[in-house]
Protein backbone atom coordinates (compact mmCIF):
# COMPACT_ATOMS: atom_id res chain seq x y z
CA UNK A 1 0.00 0.00 0.00
CA UNK A 2 1.41 3.33 -1.03
CA UNK A 3 1.22 6.38 1.14
CA UNK A 4 -1.00 9.19 -0.13
CA UNK A 5 0.99 12.39 -0.37
CA UNK A 6 -1.18 15.26 0.71
CA UNK A 7 1.63 17.72 0.30
CA UNK A 8 2.54 20.29 2.84
CA UNK A 9 -0.32 21.70 4.86
CA UNK A 10 -1.35 25.20 3.67
CA UNK A 11 -0.04 28.02 5.76
CA UNK A 12 -2.52 29.19 8.36
CA UNK A 13 -3.78 32.74 7.89
CA UNK A 14 -3.34 34.70 11.04
CA UNK A 15 -5.94 37.39 10.12
CA UNK A 16 -9.62 36.79 9.52
CA UNK A 17 -10.88 37.68 6.04
CA UNK A 18 -12.42 41.04 6.82
CA UNK A 19 -12.41 42.61 3.38
CA UNK A 20 -15.64 40.95 2.06
CA UNK A 21 -17.44 42.20 5.12
CA UNK A 22 -16.42 45.75 4.32
CA UNK A 23 -17.63 45.27 0.78
CA UNK A 24 -21.03 44.15 2.01
CA UNK A 25 -21.20 47.01 4.48
CA UNK A 26 -20.42 49.54 1.75
CA UNK A 27 -23.02 48.00 -0.54
CA UNK A 28 -25.59 48.31 2.25
CA UNK A 29 -24.58 51.90 2.81
CA UNK A 30 -24.95 52.76 -0.87
CA UNK A 31 -28.32 50.99 -1.04
CA UNK A 32 -29.67 52.87 1.97
CA UNK A 33 -28.48 56.21 0.65
CA UNK A 34 -30.01 55.60 -2.78
CA UNK A 35 -33.36 54.25 -1.62
CA UNK A 36 -34.01 56.68 1.16
CA UNK A 37 -35.48 60.12 1.06
CA UNK A 38 -34.06 62.79 3.26
CA UNK A 39 -36.44 65.49 4.33
CA UNK A 40 -36.55 67.93 7.16
CA UNK A 41 -38.30 66.38 10.13
CA UNK A 42 -41.99 67.20 10.51
CA UNK A 43 -42.73 69.82 13.16
CA UNK A 44 -45.27 67.46 14.72
CA UNK A 45 -46.64 63.98 14.19
CA UNK A 46 -49.07 63.84 11.30
CA UNK A 47 -50.75 60.68 9.99
CA UNK A 48 -51.66 61.47 6.37
CA UNK A 49 -54.72 59.86 4.81
CA UNK A 50 -54.28 56.75 2.74
CA UNK A 51 -54.67 56.61 -1.00
CA UNK A 52 -53.71 54.18 -3.73
CA UNK A 53 -52.40 57.00 -5.96
CA UNK A 54 -48.75 56.69 -6.88
CA UNK A 55 -47.87 60.24 -7.89
CA UNK A 56 -45.00 61.55 -5.82
CA UNK A 57 -45.79 64.63 -3.77
CA UNK A 58 -43.67 67.75 -4.01
CA UNK A 59 -41.34 68.60 -1.16
CA UNK A 60 -40.53 72.25 -1.67
CA UNK A 61 -43.57 73.85 -0.06
CA UNK A 62 -45.21 71.70 2.57
CA UNK A 63 -47.90 73.00 4.89
CA UNK A 64 -48.38 70.79 7.93
CA UNK A 65 -51.78 70.68 9.63
CA UNK A 66 -52.32 68.70 12.81
CA UNK A 67 -55.59 66.93 13.64
CA UNK A 68 -56.60 69.84 15.91
CA UNK A 69 -55.98 72.38 13.12
CA UNK A 70 -52.58 73.68 14.26
CA UNK A 71 -50.44 74.70 11.30
CA UNK A 72 -46.77 74.89 10.49
CA UNK A 73 -45.09 76.07 7.32
CA UNK A 74 -41.30 76.16 7.04
CA UNK A 75 -40.91 76.39 10.77
CA UNK A 76 -43.51 79.11 11.20
CA UNK A 77 -46.41 78.19 13.46
CA UNK A 78 -49.83 79.73 13.92
CA UNK A 79 -52.49 80.24 11.27
CA UNK A 80 -52.13 84.01 10.85
CA UNK A 81 -48.33 84.00 10.57
CA UNK A 82 -48.46 81.01 8.22
CA UNK A 83 -50.88 82.76 5.89
CA UNK A 84 -48.85 85.96 6.05
CA UNK A 85 -45.78 83.99 4.97
CA UNK A 86 -47.72 82.22 2.19
CA UNK A 87 -49.10 85.52 0.95
CA UNK A 88 -45.56 86.94 0.92
CA UNK A 89 -44.42 84.01 -1.23
CA UNK A 90 -47.21 84.48 -3.73
CA UNK A 91 -47.01 88.24 -3.90
CA UNK A 92 -49.85 90.42 -5.04
CA UNK A 93 -50.17 88.82 -8.48
CA UNK A 94 -51.02 85.37 -7.12
CA UNK A 95 -48.95 82.26 -7.50
CA UNK A 96 -50.47 80.96 -10.71
CA UNK A 97 -51.00 77.34 -11.66
CA UNK A 98 -47.34 76.39 -11.44
CA UNK A 99 -46.95 76.94 -7.73
CA UNK A 100 -48.30 73.89 -6.01
CA UNK A 101 -48.54 73.78 -2.26
CA UNK A 102 -48.39 70.35 -0.64
CA UNK A 103 -50.64 70.00 2.38
CA UNK A 104 -49.62 67.31 4.81
CA UNK A 105 -52.63 67.14 7.06
CA UNK A 106 -53.73 64.56 9.58
CA UNK A 107 -56.42 62.16 8.43
CA UNK A 108 -58.50 63.04 11.49
CA UNK A 109 -58.57 66.76 10.66
CA UNK A 110 -62.12 68.03 10.27
CA UNK A 111 -63.13 68.25 6.62
CA UNK A 112 -64.82 71.60 7.23
CA UNK A 113 -61.63 73.06 8.72
CA UNK A 114 -59.67 71.72 5.75
CA UNK A 115 -62.08 73.29 3.27
CA UNK A 116 -61.81 76.60 5.13
CA UNK A 117 -58.00 76.42 4.89
CA UNK A 118 -58.29 75.80 1.14
CA UNK A 119 -60.55 78.83 0.86
CA UNK A 120 -57.97 80.99 2.61
CA UNK A 121 -55.21 79.54 0.41
CA UNK A 122 -57.17 80.57 -2.64
CA UNK A 123 -57.51 84.07 -1.28
CA UNK A 124 -53.71 84.36 -0.89
CA UNK A 125 -53.16 83.15 -4.44
CA UNK A 126 -52.89 79.36 -4.55
CA UNK A 127 -55.13 77.85 -7.24
CA UNK A 128 -54.10 74.25 -6.88
CA UNK A 129 -52.90 72.28 -3.91
CA UNK A 130 -51.96 68.68 -3.43
CA UNK A 131 -53.04 66.62 -0.46
CA UNK A 132 -50.20 64.46 0.77
CA UNK A 133 -51.24 60.85 1.16
CA UNK A 134 -49.47 57.59 1.91
CA UNK A 135 -49.89 54.22 0.30
CA UNK A 136 -52.05 51.86 2.35
CA UNK B 1 27.93 62.62 19.60
CA UNK B 2 25.27 60.41 18.22
CA UNK B 3 21.58 60.62 18.86
CA UNK B 4 20.03 57.38 19.93
CA UNK B 5 16.66 57.03 18.31
CA UNK B 6 16.06 53.62 19.81
CA UNK B 7 15.13 50.58 17.85
CA UNK B 8 12.95 51.09 14.78
CA UNK B 9 9.28 50.37 15.56
CA UNK B 10 7.78 47.25 14.07
CA UNK B 11 5.64 47.89 10.97
CA UNK B 12 2.05 47.14 11.94
CA UNK B 13 -0.59 46.23 9.40
CA UNK B 14 -3.42 48.69 9.09
CA UNK B 15 -6.34 47.60 11.23
CA UNK B 16 -9.64 47.58 9.36
CA UNK B 17 -11.88 47.22 12.38
CA UNK B 18 -12.31 50.96 13.10
CA UNK B 19 -13.24 51.49 9.46
CA UNK B 20 -15.97 48.87 9.70
CA UNK B 21 -17.16 50.51 12.89
CA UNK B 22 -17.52 53.81 11.09
CA UNK B 23 -19.27 52.25 8.10
CA UNK B 24 -21.77 50.48 10.31
CA UNK B 25 -22.37 53.69 12.25
CA UNK B 26 -23.04 55.45 8.94
CA UNK B 27 -25.51 52.72 7.93
CA UNK B 28 -27.35 52.98 11.24
CA UNK B 29 -27.43 56.78 10.99
CA UNK B 30 -28.81 56.79 7.45
CA UNK B 31 -31.41 54.15 8.22
CA UNK B 32 -32.65 56.16 11.19
CA UNK B 33 -32.56 59.53 9.43
CA UNK B 34 -34.12 58.42 6.16
CA UNK B 35 -37.73 57.85 5.30
CA UNK B 36 -38.51 54.86 3.15
CA UNK B 37 -42.20 55.50 2.54
CA UNK B 38 -42.47 58.33 -0.01
CA UNK B 39 -45.34 60.78 0.15
CA UNK B 40 -47.96 60.54 -2.60
CA UNK B 41 -50.40 63.22 -3.64
CA UNK B 42 -53.98 63.93 -4.62
CA UNK B 43 -54.57 67.09 -6.64
CA UNK B 44 -57.42 69.37 -5.73
CA UNK B 45 -58.33 72.89 -6.71
CA UNK B 46 -59.01 75.62 -4.19
CA UNK B 47 -61.78 77.11 -6.33
CA UNK B 48 -59.66 79.80 -7.95
CA UNK B 49 -58.87 79.80 -11.64
CA UNK B 50 -60.01 76.23 -12.15
CA UNK B 51 -63.75 76.91 -11.93
CA UNK B 52 -64.14 79.97 -14.13
CA UNK B 53 -65.39 77.84 -16.99
CA UNK B 54 -68.10 75.97 -15.13
CA UNK B 55 -70.75 74.70 -17.50
CA UNK B 56 -73.40 72.03 -17.59
CA UNK B 57 -75.67 70.68 -14.86
CA UNK B 58 -74.79 71.12 -11.17
CA UNK B 59 -72.30 68.63 -9.85
CA UNK B 60 -72.21 69.03 -6.09
CA UNK B 61 -70.89 66.14 -4.04
CA UNK B 62 -71.73 66.46 -0.33
CA UNK B 63 -69.38 64.36 1.73
CA UNK B 64 -70.65 63.17 5.10
CA UNK B 65 -68.85 60.79 7.41
CA UNK B 66 -71.19 57.92 6.53
CA UNK B 67 -72.75 58.83 3.20
CA UNK B 68 -72.25 60.78 -0.02
CA UNK B 69 -74.91 63.01 -1.56
CA UNK B 70 -74.72 63.87 -5.25
CA UNK B 71 -76.84 66.99 -5.84
CA UNK B 72 -78.71 66.17 -2.64
CA UNK B 73 -79.44 62.55 -3.50
CA UNK B 74 -77.71 59.84 -1.53
CA UNK B 75 -75.45 57.89 -3.86
CA UNK B 76 -73.63 54.68 -2.99
CA UNK B 77 -69.87 55.02 -3.22
CA UNK B 78 -69.37 52.52 -6.11
CA UNK B 79 -71.97 54.32 -8.23
CA UNK B 80 -70.66 57.84 -7.70
CA UNK B 81 -68.21 57.90 -10.62
CA UNK B 82 -70.81 56.51 -13.03
CA UNK B 83 -73.44 58.98 -11.88
CA UNK B 84 -71.01 61.88 -12.27
CA UNK B 85 -69.84 60.85 -15.71
CA UNK B 86 -73.43 61.30 -16.89
CA UNK B 87 -73.31 64.92 -15.67
CA UNK B 88 -70.03 66.03 -17.26
CA UNK B 89 -69.02 66.76 -20.83
CA UNK B 90 -65.34 66.02 -20.28
CA UNK B 91 -63.27 64.54 -17.46
CA UNK B 92 -61.67 67.92 -16.77
CA UNK B 93 -65.01 69.55 -15.94
CA UNK B 94 -65.29 71.04 -12.47
CA UNK B 95 -66.87 68.90 -9.77
CA UNK B 96 -67.64 70.67 -6.53
CA UNK B 97 -66.94 68.77 -3.31
CA UNK B 98 -68.29 69.99 0.00
CA UNK B 99 -67.33 68.63 3.39
CA UNK B 100 -70.03 68.38 6.05
CA UNK B 101 -69.40 68.69 9.75
CA UNK B 102 -68.54 65.24 11.06
CA UNK B 103 -66.58 64.25 7.95
CA UNK B 104 -62.83 64.09 8.44
CA UNK B 105 -60.05 64.60 5.92
CA UNK B 106 -59.79 60.82 5.54
CA UNK B 107 -63.41 60.68 4.33
CA UNK B 108 -62.70 63.50 1.87
CA UNK B 109 -59.60 61.87 0.43
CA UNK B 110 -61.45 58.57 -0.06
CA UNK B 111 -63.91 60.36 -2.36
CA UNK B 112 -61.16 62.40 -4.06
CA UNK B 113 -59.19 59.18 -4.55
CA UNK B 114 -62.23 57.48 -6.06
CA UNK B 115 -62.92 60.34 -8.47
CA UNK B 116 -59.24 60.77 -9.39
CA UNK B 117 -59.06 57.07 -10.18
CA UNK B 118 -62.12 57.52 -12.43
CA UNK B 119 -60.21 60.20 -14.34
CA UNK B 120 -61.87 63.38 -13.08
CA UNK B 121 -59.33 66.19 -12.79
CA UNK B 122 -61.42 69.25 -12.00
CA UNK B 123 -62.09 68.56 -8.35
CA UNK B 124 -62.83 71.70 -6.35
CA UNK B 125 -63.18 71.62 -2.59
CA UNK B 126 -65.37 74.33 -1.10
CA UNK B 127 -66.66 75.17 2.34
Amino acid sequence: MTMLDLGTPPPTRPRERILPMINVAFLLLIMVVMLAEFTAPAPFDVIPPESAREDRAGREMVLFIRADGAMNFRGVAGEETVFAKLAAICGSAGCGPDAVLSIKADQDLSGVVFARVLGRLQSVGFDRVEIVTVLP
Amino acid sequence: MSLDLGTAPLRRRLSLTPMIDIVFLLIVFFMLAAGFSPDMRLNVSTGGAGVTGYSGPPRLVDIHADKILLNGIETPRPELADALSRLVEGREDAIVLRANAPARLGDLTRVIDLLTAAGFTGLVLVE
